[in-house]
């Protein structure tokens, strides 16, 4: 045991150096072996004792969520924030209020980071999804991600807006709002939920402290805490696991509850839940007081009762419509935020709504049940697949901004398929693989469709419409066209050809046109949709035909006509939207681009940096909208020989998409690929090498058989061949040339693979297949060039140096 | 239990030195921790977290908040909880070790405290036979280690709870954390001299 007098000199000895210390304690202990012996086994552990006891505690309180209960010091600066005052904090992390102060003004926002005691694998990674989540969202309705980072101390944190404002629920009643102005603060909601939607993005946790409405009566969305992504950029950044947290039972869908897999009706159902309660001020259901077990029981089988039993002011559609959003089964609930926020409005406009009962729904509803023992798969079940398919793709095709380019909607498609799959998977236990595929039970629902719903057209055509994106997003052309040619008909009949929707049908003909790599089908698709767009007279759709028609000829690199349209894109999408919207600078965007190609470097740049600014003025931190312009801009720095500036941008970006969706993400084949090209025009030939590898490396992780694998192993072999290590260079560019003419048949760089495959053929003596390749190269290249032009040169050089080596000199003289 | 009054009457009982009082807060206490430890459980079937720390602050929301407005009361009913929880995680070692030894590998979860391995049990045990030694012969330095180990306090916070200043505690818990290290090791084989050569 521990005596008084050891543990004075325990304590004593402790503040003295090692050398002074045995002196102390033998002296002190002089005439007392017990107490020397005490001592000295007090001090042989002190210097890891509190450590290890510290770590105990922490050990034991595993799976340690110590969280740091200390706040940061006011004042500390984090980046360039300087935090006032801790706001909140949750075991996800805490949150600061926060001040940037810059030369003009002063702009407060909120930093959330990750308590010290938190930074474990799973917790960051969680973090990090969090913040790559919020990236994502730009959205008026929803808290913006600022800024992001990691401290001194590598602990990540990132800044969202600063959002002073009132529970939904409570500034309804404080301001006595009316039931329309009411369903008008829902509609923001769900715009915001619905973009989210678009985005891959489930929220899953949306409730009154959630949904936040400011002194203006902007609606503000918070906390994607526990939100989850569809796809997850091809890395796995969400341990299920994390997925759990305790979510308020009240505004939680039955499934949610039951911890099964959740969809994009979660978030739907607890739509239904905030409109109840803005509507009769309660909630749908109570479960005070339950346990676990009795609150699942309850949410899937008590049947909250109508609101308009509860406020006799509110009219029976909107019953139906909060029943429809409050369903226990997610497949009878609304398949869309969009599809409720429709009836929502169609309700404010004194229109029909579609969540009536009985209604389609209801007698498909009835249909299913009955053969639910006979058919694996119902309608139903398709149909709310595809619609959460649809979700993923629609953004894709309809709205430009989404799209980087084709390659970027390919592999949406792909991951949008797996996601399907899973879906398939576990949305029906008794499906038998082999015995029923996806695409059986599709057809067998566009069956259905057409059979089931003649009285219905337009039911039927947003059905079709639904199957569409499921076909494109599978890359079936043949089905696609057919369920697409059915809908158009369909749409030119209930809309008519000068509308929306028509002009939307004909975007997906050209998407699944492109599919097929019918280009000429394409263009003709989005030439009608221009003639509609023109008739219509709306300057959104007509900015979106053309920015398409840009998109289709400056793929197929017909620069001058892209030219033109993107430019008129860019002119009637600042008409629609605005100078600095977000769809005007994406078209600015893909202008940049394009006289990077046409090697109008000098206004491609000034156009990238037009972009970046006004990105700049919205995000001030890594951002998804942001990683691409540097992309652009170090491609035009490194062709205007700038090549500082142009390995910054590279850098820059690179380590932002890093920061943002961690290593080996797919956006860094692109910035990987830059960084070559840039290594092989300074001459720096093993840092090229490595780098295009990298892409390459990339590419084959995200996209495998793309065009971008041409790019990249074009450039691989194009070092190859300068270093002479013929070997390599000659199965690579085979290979690159064999996706071009697949994938990109009047890409000029086909020509330019093919002319620089023939020469490495020449070196190693097979002339016939050289000249062949050489000849057809420099055709292509010249095409594109023009004959004075310096790649014209290069290729041509190629014709004189295999003619002089195979011997025939008056031919090599024609190509001098 | 009692009302949220009782709670206040038997910590003011307690400092005021009534023996029984501070049983029955201890008792009230540890049944409280078991409840909210067991919900937990039941609730975020493991995977969810809840340290010790929040375990004794959720109890205090519970048992004592509304009433105990003085921020001494409130350390006062931390050092309690500290003592309960050590209890609580004592109790859930003997299970698992009587459970290990009857062949049935059970792995104990304590609401996302996870004593998983069978050597943090042994040493939980082993702290815990020593601290009853201490217990004796320096009850404060006891408590120190309690409230900075099982209630998760900061040096401030168990310095206010157990009445003392704030280098006390220090000084309490460098001795008792080298007491308890030491008398962990096993014996003999480091002396000053090796430390210090």
């Amino acid at each position: 045991m521990i005596s008084e007098q050891a543990a004075e000199i325990f304590l004593k000895a402790r503040t003295l150096d090692p050398a002074t210390r045995i002196r102390y304690v033998t002296g002190a202990c002089a005439d007392d072996p017990t107490l020397l012996r005490e001592v000295s086994l007090l001090l042989s552990g002190a210097n890891e004792s509190e450590a290890y006891f510290d770590g105990l505690a922490r050990k034991v309180s595993l799976e340690v969520l110590a969280e740091d209960d200390t706040p940061l010091p006011a004042n500390k600066v984090i980046g360039s924030w300087r935090l006032l005052r801790r706001i909140g904090r949750g075991g996800m992390g805490a949150v600061y209020l926060v001040a940037r102060s810059d030369e003009h003004f002063e702009q407060q926002a909120a930093l959330k980071i990750l308590p010290t005691g938190l930074d474990t694998d799973v917790a960051r990674a969680r973090f990090l999804v969090e913040r790559q989540i919020l990236a994502r969202l730009v959205h008026d309705n929803i808290a913006r991600l600022l800024d992001g980072g990691v401290t001194e101390d590598d602990v990540p944190y990132f800044v969202m807006d600063y959002v002073e404002g009132l529970p939904i629920d409570e500034y309804c009643v404080s301001r006595r709002l009316g039931i329309d102005a009411k369903l008008n603060l829902l509609l923001d909601v769900a715009d915001a939920v619905q973009y989210a939607h678009r985005k891959l993005i489930i929220h899953r946790d949306l409730k009154p402290s959630n949904v936040l409405v400011t002194e203006t009566g902007r609606v503000r969305l918070l906390d994607f805490g526990i939100a989850k992504m569809l796809e997850p950029d091809g890395n796995e950044l969400q341990p299920t696991r994390m997925a759990q947290r305790p979510v308020t039972p009240n505004f939680a869908s039955p499934e949610m509850l039951c911890g099964e897999q959740v969809d994009v009706t979660t978030d739907i159902y607890s739509i239904g839940v905030l409109m109840y309660l803005l509507l009769t001020e309660r909630t749908p259901l109570c479960f005070n007081g339950m346990s676990l077990t009795e609150m699942w029981k309850h949410s899937a089988n008590e049947v909250p009762p109508p609101v308009s039993h509860i406020n006799h002011a509110l009219r029976g559609d909107l019953d139906a419509i909060v029943a429809k959003a409050l369903a226990k089964q997610p497949q009878e609930r609304y398949s869309s935020v969009e599809s409720l926020a429709n009836d929502i409005r169609n309700y404010l406009n004194g229109h029909p709504v579609s969540a009536k009962t009985p209604s389609t729904w209801y007698r498909a509803r009835k249909f299913v049940n009955r053969h639910r023992a006979g058919t694996a798969f119902s309608v139903f079940t398709v149909i709310a697949v595809a619609t959460i398919a649809a979700l993923a793709v629609r953004s894709a095709t309809v709205s430009a901004r989404q799209t980087r380019e084709i390659t970027a909607e390919r592999d949406r498609a792909e991951q949008t398929k797996e996601f399907l799959v899973s879906i398939f998977e576990s949305a029906d236990p008794d499906l038998v693989p082999g015995n029923q595929t996806a695409r059986d039970i599709l057809e067998s629902g566009r069956a259905r469709i057409e059979r089931e719903l003649t009285d219905q057209p337009e039911l039927q055509a947003d059905l079709l419409e639904t199957m569409s994106h499921v076909y494109i997003s599978w890359r079936q052309f043949e089905d696609g066209q057919a369920v697409l040619e059915r809908e158009q008909d369909l749409r030119r009949a209930t809309s008519g050809e000068v509308s929306a929707e028509y002009i939307d049908v004909l975007f997906r003909l050209a998407v699944n046109a492109d599919i097929a790599g019918d280009y000429d089908l394409s263009l003709r698709y989005v030439g009608e949709a221009l003639e509609a767009s023109e008739q219509l007279g709306s300057s959104y759709w007509l900015a979106l035909s053309h920015e398409r028609l840009g998109r289709i000829l400056h793929l197929q690199g017909d620069y001058t006509a892209a030219d033109t349209h993107y430019r008129r894109a860019l002119a009637w999408m600042i008409e629609a939207s605005g100078k600095d919207s977000m769809e005007a600078v994406f078209i600015r965007e893909q202008l940049a681009n394009l006289l990077n190609h046409q090697e109008r470097y000098e206004e491609s740049l000034v156009e990238f940096e037009t972009s970046l600014a006004v990105r700049r003025k919205v995000i001030s931190g890594d951002s998804s909208e942001i990683s691409p312009i540097l992309l652009g801009m170090g491609s035009v720095l490194t062709k205007l020989g700038r090549q500082d500036d142009a390995l910054r941008a590279y850098e820059e970006g690179y380590a932002m998409n890093e920061r943002l969706y961690g290593a080996d993400n797919s956006y860094n084949m692109y910035f990987a690929n830059g960084l070559g090209k840039l290594a092989e025009v300074n001459g720096d030939l093993e840092t090229a090498i490595q780098r295009y590898s990298e892409a390459r490396r990339l590419v084959a992780l995200h996209t495998p058989y793309s065009p971008n694998m041409a790019f990249a192993e074009a450039g691989l072999a194009r070092v190859y061949a300068l270093q002479g290590r013929y070997d390599l260079a000659i199965p690579m560019f085979r290979s690159a040339l064999q996706i071009f003419t697949e994938r990109l048949p009047s890409h000029w760089l086909r020509g330019d693979t093919k002319w620089r495959l023939g020469l490495c053929l020449v070196e190693t003596a097979n002339y016939v297949e050289a000249e062949a390749l050489i000849l057809d190269g420099l055709l292509v290249v010249e095409e594109q060039w023009g004959h004075d032009h310096q790649n014209t040169a290069d290729a041509r050089s190629a014709a004189v140096r295999l003619y002089e080596k195979w011997g025939k000199a008056e031919m090599a003289q024609n190509y001098r | 239990m009692g009302g949220v009054g009782d709670i206040t009457r038997l910590l003011q009982e307690a400092s005021a030195g009534s023996r029984r009082a501070s049983d029955a807060l201890f008792e009230s206490v540890y049944l409280e921790l078991r409840k909210i430890a067991k919900a937990q459980r039941r609730r975020w079937s493991g995977n969810e977290t809840l340290n010790t720390t929040a375990l004794i602050n959720e109890a205090y929301v519970r048992l004592a908040a509304q009433d105990l407005a003085n921020y001494q009361d409130r350390a006062h009913f931390f050092a309690t909880a500290s003592k309960a929880m050590r209890q609580v995680l004592i109790n859930y070692a003997e299970r698992y070790t009587a459970a290990k030894r009857g062949g049935n590998a059970l792995r104990v979860t304590l609401s996302g405290l996870s004593l998983q391995d069978a050597s943090t049990v042994d040493e939980l045990l082993l702290i815990d036979s020593l601290l009853n030694k201490l217990e004796a012969n320096n009850p404060r330095r006891c408590r120190v280690f309690e409230c900075r180990v099982f209630g998760g306090m900061t040096v401030e916070e168990t310095a206010t709870a157990l009445d003392v200043s704030a280098a006390t505690v220090k000084r309490d818990w460098t001795v008792v954390s080298a007491w308890l290290f030491s008398e962990m090791k096993p014996l003999g084989d480091d002396t000053i001299e090796d430390s210090s050569g």
